[in-house]
């Protein structure tokens, strides 16, 4: 696998066009939920609206690129679909949105094999692609702007 | 941990280091706080600052300050659990103890209260 580190001032067009390119690629997506931080109304919603996307929800003391300390978080798995990427797309603006209390946290995309796709640790506005050969042409030739450096 | 603020950071501040001031007649525009909403900074999670232009109230202004001071020392799990109760006391973020292995910020443990980040928790977290 190769990994490529997403820029962090992914324009929304540009973050748009990513979600597009992961729907291609990556089989579902997760997000988390952080007790310790307040969750706004929009939060409640979108996990309503993605209901029927959904594939697990566990307590979790780590996910990808987190790990916590005495503490926990709900982490959300949803199928990743032509229907749950437009509620992505019209969800937020920007990959490093995901943030509480206004959205989950560190919405990320899993392979079929649950591997990390796209991980994204959204309030270090980091977030970092893991590709194998055929994905990473794919999108270094369809979206090299997204792309700042090699991890 | 806090002597410097007569032990009552939410009421007292120190910025200069050299004599406890009363947060309630702080002023935002020459306190010190060189990350408030209110000089351009920013509330991770709030997308422009606590109470948007407004900034922070004295209270929350005299936590952030505590903040910072932090930053530069660290804290230990249980003052991290002190600035964890009253960031929720005070209506500002929290976030962690935790820590990012292998990515290029917080790989040590570390918590973000409102806009400071990266405050290392010193000794073994629990």
């Amino acid at each position: 696998m190769r990994t490529l580190a997403i820029k962090k001032d992914l324009s929304t067009n540009e973050y748009k066009a990513l979600l597009v390119c992961l729907a291609k690629i990556a089989t579902s997506f997760t997000f988390v939920i952080r007790p310790e931080i307040k969750s706004g109304p929009r939060i409640k919603s979108l996990i309503e609206r993605l209901n029927d996307f959904l594939i697990a929800e566990q307590e979790v003391d780590q996910w990808p690129g987190t790990q916590l300390f005495g503490r926990t978080a709900k982490l959300f798995k949803f199928k990743l679909t032509e229907q749950s990427k437009e509620i992505l797309l019209v969800s937020s603006k920007g990959l490093f949105d995901w943030i509480q209390p206004e959205l989950p946290e560190d919405l990320s995309f899993l392979y079929q094999d649950d591997q990390n796709c796209l991980t994204n640790i959204a309030h270090e506005k980091d977030a970092w692609l893991s590709l194998n050969s055929d994905e990473y042409n794919l999108v270094l030739k369809e979206f090299s702007e997204l792309i700042i450096r090699n991890n | 941990m806090y002597e410097y603020a007569f032990s009552n950071p939410m009421s007292y501040y120190d910025d200069d280091g050299l004599s406890p001031k009363n947060a309630q007649t702080y002023d935002a525009g020459t306190g010190g706080n060189n990350v408030s909403p209110a000089t351009g900074g920013s509330l991770p999670g709030s997308r422009g600052g606590l109470n948007g232009s407004r900034g922070f109230d004295p209270n929350q202004r005299a936590l952030v300050d505590l903040a910072k001071s932090a930053q530069r020392t660290g804290v230990t799990p249980n003052q991290s659990a002190t600035l964890n109760q009253w960031a929720n006391e005070y209506n500002i973020p929290f976030r962690g103890p935790e820590v990012h292995p292998g990515r290029p910020q917080g790989q040590y443990p570390h918590i973000h209260v409102g806009p400071v980040d990266h405050i290392k928790i010193k000794g073994d977290c629990p």
